[in-house]
Order: C-alpha cells, then sequence, then structure tokens
C-alpha cells in the first residue's frame, strides 16, 4: 500500500529502508500532524485488536458440531423444497398451457334475442354486434336483460362467455345482470366511465358529459380514465359530472326500460324520472378515509397537533366507523391529550377489531393508562397477561413482565409479583429490565 | 505464533489440506470439508463480526459466524483456486454483521414505540464509559471506514485482501484507512 507520495502509510507499513525509517521518525519529533495520525493509527489497531486474541481462539468441538448439524438439517428440506419446486413448476406449467388453450379457441357469441311485450323471444337479426341505431326495445344476451330506451345509440362489444361489454354513447340502457362466475364481466362503457356489475340491477344515463348509474339491486363500481372509483349500492344513485360524482338516494321500483311493453308518451332517455330528490343537495361522501389523513394523523402526536385533529378524526369515524386504523390514530391522540378513559376506551375497540400487530400494540398503551392513570391494575394485569400470550421479541417480554409484576403488586399479589421478577432476572439476566426487576424485588415485600 | 501457524495451513504449506483443496472438496459435496474450514477460519470471521456488529453476544456471534459458512456452502461453486477464501469469508462476514445491526437497529425503534427511552436498552454506551471503551472508539467511525480498518488491523489482512472482500478498488483501500486514521484522531482529540 505504501506509494513514493505517501510515506507515512509507508512507514505504518514497515516498508522504509533504515535510512528513510530514521528520516521520517526525526520528521515525526517535529510534525504534529503526522505524530498524531502515526498516534490515531496505533490507538485505532488497539481498538480493532483488544481481546482479539480471544476472538481468534479455535473454535470448541461443540460449536462446530453445531454448525454441521444446521448443514445436516439444510440440506434434508432443500431436497424436500426441490421437489416440491418442481411439483409447483409442472402444475404452473399445466395451467399455463389450459390458459393457453383456451385464449387460442375462438369465442362463441351469445345469441342476441329481441323480447316482445308478450314475452316472446326472436333472434336479433344483424351482424351480430347489437341493435341497430335507434333501436328501442328489451334484449336477451345470455342470462343478462337489457332494456334499450328510445334514441339510444347502443353498441354490443363483447357478448360471449367471458362476459359481455357494452359501448353507450347516448341514451339509457337498464340491465338485469344474472350472478356471474368468477372472471366474467358485465361492463357498460359511457363516454369517459365505465359501470362494472359487481350485483345485479341497474341503469346508466349518458348524456354526453353527465354519467347517471341507478341501482335496483346488488352493488356496481363506476371508474373513470383518471382513476377516480365510485361504487354505487342498492337504493342509490350515482351523477359524475366533470369527474366529480354525487351520490344520492334511488327510491323507484325499476326501470321501465325493463318491461317490454313500450314507454309511456313523452318519456325521454336523457329525462327518465328518478324518483329521487335530494340528489342534488346530497353533500358529496368519501368512500373512505382518505390515506394522507390518516399519515398525518399518525405524525400528529409527535408534532404536538393532538388537539387540532381530534376532531376531524372523531368527524371522519361517525362516516367511516369500520374503518379501525382512525380509531388506533384517535386513541394515540387521546392518550396524548390527557383524555385517559377516552383513550381507553378507544384502545379497546382497536383490540377488538384491529389486525393482530396494531392491537398488541393497543394492549400495551392500554395496560399502561389502566395502571398508570385510572387506577385499574387488575384489568391492566389483564391486558398484559394476554399480550404475553404470543411469543414476543426478548426484551419486550421482560420489560412487560416488569409491567405486570408492578399490577401485581399494586393489587397486593406479592407471590405472583415476586415469581415474574425472578423470571425476568433469570431469563434476562443483562437486560435493562432485569435491573429494574431486581430493584423492584428489594423493594417488594 | 497462532496465526502464522493457520496462514501456513491456509496456504498448504504443511500436513493440512490447503483452502484450494478444501473448498474443492467442498465444490465436490464433502461437507465434512466445512468442518476443517470453520475450524481454520472462524476465529478471523468471529473477530470481523464482533468488531463490525457492536456489543453482540456470544450466541448472536456464534449464529452470524455459522450464517457465514452456511452461506460459503451455498456459493462454494464461485470459488476460483488463487482467490483469497479469508477475503471472501470476510466480506460475507461483515454484510452478515451490517444486517445484524440492522435488525438490532429496527427492533430497538419497535421497543422505542412502546416503551420510554429509559427502559430501551441504550444502543452505544454511555459518555463516560465510552472514554475507556476501545470498541466505542470503532463504533464512532462511519461504517464504510470502520469496515477497512477492522480488516486491516485484526489480523493484518494484506490489501489486496480487504479489497476482494469489499469489492472496491486498492487506491480506494489506501483511501479510506487513510480517513479513518485522520477521523479516529478527530475523535481521541473530542475525547481529550
Amino acid at each position: 500500500m505504501a506509494t513514493p507520495h505517501d510515506p507515512l502509510q509507508a512507514y505504518l507499513d514497515q516498508a522504509l529502508g533504515p535510512e528513510d525509517r530514521s528520516g521520517f521518525e526525526a520528521h515525526l519529533l517535529s510534525c504534529r500532524d503526522c505524530s498524531s495520525l502515526v498516534d490515531a493509527d496505533r490507538r485505532l489497531s488497539q481498538a480493532v485488536r483488544q481481546g482479539a486474541e480471544r476472538l481468534l481462539e479455535p473454535p470448541p468441538a461443540a460449536e462446530v458440531q453445531r454448525l454441521m448439524r444446521k448443514v445436516a438439517q439444510r440440506s434434508a428440506p432443500s431436497r424436500r423444497v426441490k421437489a416440491v419446486g418442481w411439483a409447483l413448476a409442472g402444475a404452473c406449467a399445466c395451467a399455463a398451457a389450459a390458459i393457453a388453450w383456451q385464449w387460442s379457441r375462438p369465442p362463441q357469441l351469445l345469441p342476441i334475442f329481441t323480447v316482445a311485450a308478450n314475452g316472446d323471444e326472436r333472434p336479433l337479426s344483424g351482424d351480430g354486434q347489437g341493435p341497430a341505431e335507434g333501436w328501442s326495445g328489451v334484449l336477451r344476451v345470455g342470462g343478462d336483460r337489457l332494456g334499450v330506451a328510445p334514441r339510444t345509440s347502443l353498441q354490443l362489444v363483447q357478448h360471449d362467455r367471458a362476459g359481455v361489454r357494452l359501448k353507450l354513447a347516448r341514451g339509457a340502457v337498464a340491465a338485469a345482470v344474472s350472478k356471474k362466475q368468477l372472471g366474467q364481466v358485465f361492463e357498460v362503457e359511457a363516454g369517459r366511465y365505465t359501470v362494472s356489475v359487481v350485483g345485479t340491477r341497474f341503469r346508466v344515463r349518458s348524456d354526453g358529459d353527465v354519467l347517471n348509474v341507478d341501482v335496483a339491486e346488488g352493488r356496481v363500481r363506476v371508474g373513470s380514465r383518471s382513476g377516480d372509483t365510485w361504487e354505487v349500492n342498492a337504493g342509490q344513485s350515482l351523477q359524475v359530472e366533470a369527474s366529480q360524482g354525487r351520490l344520492g338516494n334511488w327510491a323507484g321500483a325499476d326501470f321501465p326500460e325493463l318491461s317490454a311493453s313500450p314507454p309511456p308518451p313523452g318519456e325521454d332517455a336523457g329525462a327518465a324520472p328518478t324518483t329521487q330528490a335530494p340528489e342534488a343537495a346530497a353533500p358529496p361522501v368519501a368512500l373512505s378515509i382518505p390515506p394522507d389523513a390518516i399519515a398525518r394523523w399518525r405524525h400528529a402526536p409527535a408534532a404536538g397537533k393532538c388537539h387540532e385533529v381530534v376532531a376531524e378524526i372523531r368527524r371522519a369515524l361517525r362516516v367511516h366507523p369500520a374503518q379501525r386504523e382512525g380509531w388506533r390514530e384517535l386513541a394515540d391522540c387521546l392518550r396524548v391529550l390527557g383524555e385517559h378513559a377516552q383513550a381507553a376506551a378507544a384502545y379497546r375497540d382497536v383490540i377488538a377489531h384491529a389486525a393482530p400487530a396494531d392491537a398488541e400494540g393497543a394492549r400495551l398503551f392500554l395496560a399502561e393508562l389502566l395502571q398508570d392513570r385510572l387506577g385499574d391494575p387488575a384489568g391492566a394485569e389483564r391486558e398484559l397477561r394476554a399480550f404475553l400470550q404470543r411469543s414476543q421479541p426478548p426484551l419486550l417480554e421482560a420489560s412487560t413482565r416488569v409491567k405486570l409484576a408492578r399490577a401485581l403488586l399494586s393489587q397486593g399479589k406479592s407471590a405472583p409479583a415476586r415469581a415474574e421478577l425472578r423470571r425476568v432476572i433469570q431469563r434476562f439476566p443483562s437486560s435493562p429490565p432485569a435491573l429494574e426487576a431486581l430493584d423492584l424485588l428489594k423493594r417488594a415485600p | 505464533m497462532f496465526f502464522e501457524g493457520r496462514k501456513q495451513a491456509a496456504a498448504g504449506t504443511g500436513v493440512e489440506p490447503s483452502d484450494d483443496e478444501l473448498m474443492k472438496r467442498l465444490q465436490q459435496g464433502d461437507t465434512a470439508a466445512l468442518g476443517l474450514l470453520y475450524e481454520r477460519h472462524r476465529g478471523i470471521v468471529n473477530a470481523v463480526v464482533q468488531r463490525q456488529g457492536s456489543r453482540l453476544s456470544a450466541a448472536d456471534a456464534e449464529d452470524t459466524c455459522h450464517e457465514v459458512f452456511l452461506t460459503l456452502l451455498d456459493v462454494c461453486h464461485r470459488f476460483r483456486p488463487g482467490d483469497t477464501l479469508r477475503g471472501w469469508l470476510c466480506g460475507m462476514a461483515l454484510k452478515k454483521a451490517r444486517r445484524m445491526n440492522d435488525r438490532r437497529r429496527s427492533r430497538a425503534g419497535l421497543l422505542a414505540r412502546f416503551f420510554r427511552p429509559a427502559e430501551v436498552a441504550p444502543v452505544s454506551p454511555a459518555p463516560a464509559e465510552a472514554k475507556h471503551d476501545a470498541q466505542s472508539l470503532l463504533e464512532q467511525l462511519p461504517v464504510h471506514l470502520r469496515e477497512v480498518a477492522v480488516l486491516t488491523h485484526v489480523e493484518h489482512l494484506s490489501p489486496d485482501e480487504v479489497a476482494a472482500a469489499l469489492g472496491i478498488s486498492l487506491k480506494t483501500v489506501a483511501n479510506r484507512l487513510s480517513q479513518a486514521r485522520r477521523a479516529a484522531r478527530d475523535v481521541l482529540g473530542r475525547e481529550a
């Protein structure tokens, strides 16, 4: 590593000749910079090699045996893993072949029938792409019934076993959709929006930029090209204009377009009566709490902004009580604000409904509140015992057991508390909780 | 000296098989060769792991050493005669120790969320005891400088071996060693 430009490195590598070495040592007496670097190198070497002889000792035979046992354990399952891998690869190949065969088959179009007022059905003549421009009446495609309103421009883009897709340029179409198999679709594309059937009976009206969706049964999902989605449940109606969706009530019994009898004179597809009145007045309702709001709430305790967000979280939870992330953030904020009883109630809700990881964290906070703030050591004991039923990292377990011992001591249960403390000292002797346990044990009655 | 004896054994100058021979046996599926390699090189791997992964327990250190040699079992087919096995092993040991440190840090973060800071195990020593603790000098160096310093000083690995272990050039090894020295001088100056 020594280079002519780095005599210090050459000196440290003992690569200098006797004369150069003497010269450099004379230089060291007068140069504080170089002498301090030589000293730093010596200290660095000492730091690395301190106790290195112990570290560099040959391993005990038992340690080598443990390694060889691990080698043996690894090689045995690896054969099993290989066998499972080959089996999976074979299954994947079969599945891929089946899918390719299925895709290679030409799609068999479902026949389209017109339905008369008396129930008679006749095959629709034409090119198989649906009714002619301006046609109105009732169609049956497979198990689905389509009611086409007057002055409607409708094209059947797809009608095969994979599903039915319609393109609605203008007018209105109502649908009674049969139950779909997994992978089958029923979609109506209207301008920039696509209405996918999740449930059964609905109507789509399009007037260029404005889309109206009324749902009588089941549920439909409406998606726009800009990525917005809305879900419309039975009895609801959605109006979308300029990417702004407004959900309202729809109280109609059924869609007149689906009855084969001719529509009443003067009824227009664009002005089909939807008996709901409050549609325009209904405030916009978000379908779930936005993730950015939850992230903002999560940082509120650290940022000291809990008092600003608590009201907002409560408002959101009134609309979306099932969204458990909100309860957790509410509980954290209430705890920071000193609303201990309310925070405990919120944590109980999280424990009852949230995912296990969140529930475990909530248990610890709840136990702390019960023990230190609400004077309920029995409740704290219950939560801590529930927490310890699952396997935890050693330090977390040790610290939790010390808390449990404190809860037990508060209830006058000296014997089990001492047992917990002894367990912590024996199992985690060098951990900080063990020191705390030792201190508690000395003071315990 | 013990180290010298092991170096000779690694080169195959004594009656013991050389590293190249043992690696060849390992490549042919003879896992007993791994035991011999472990006996020969576990010391330096252990030293690197202990110096790089700060304050590991004996069990953690042993597990990490085992992981290094089990990884060697997986990648032994990449070894070519003439490669420096010590460099290979030290490189793997550094990576494992780094990962172990990351795991410990993330666990400390989890604990800090649930407990008051005083209840969480201190990751670095208290300043008072740090002054007299040689390990703390290493811990105060940036990781990339500490790696070079550890490999260079722990068993006097050659610059070629250090470069092979870290996957960097000889010039970078020299630069980092020089930087490590200056950083150590700054740390010692602050503590004085």
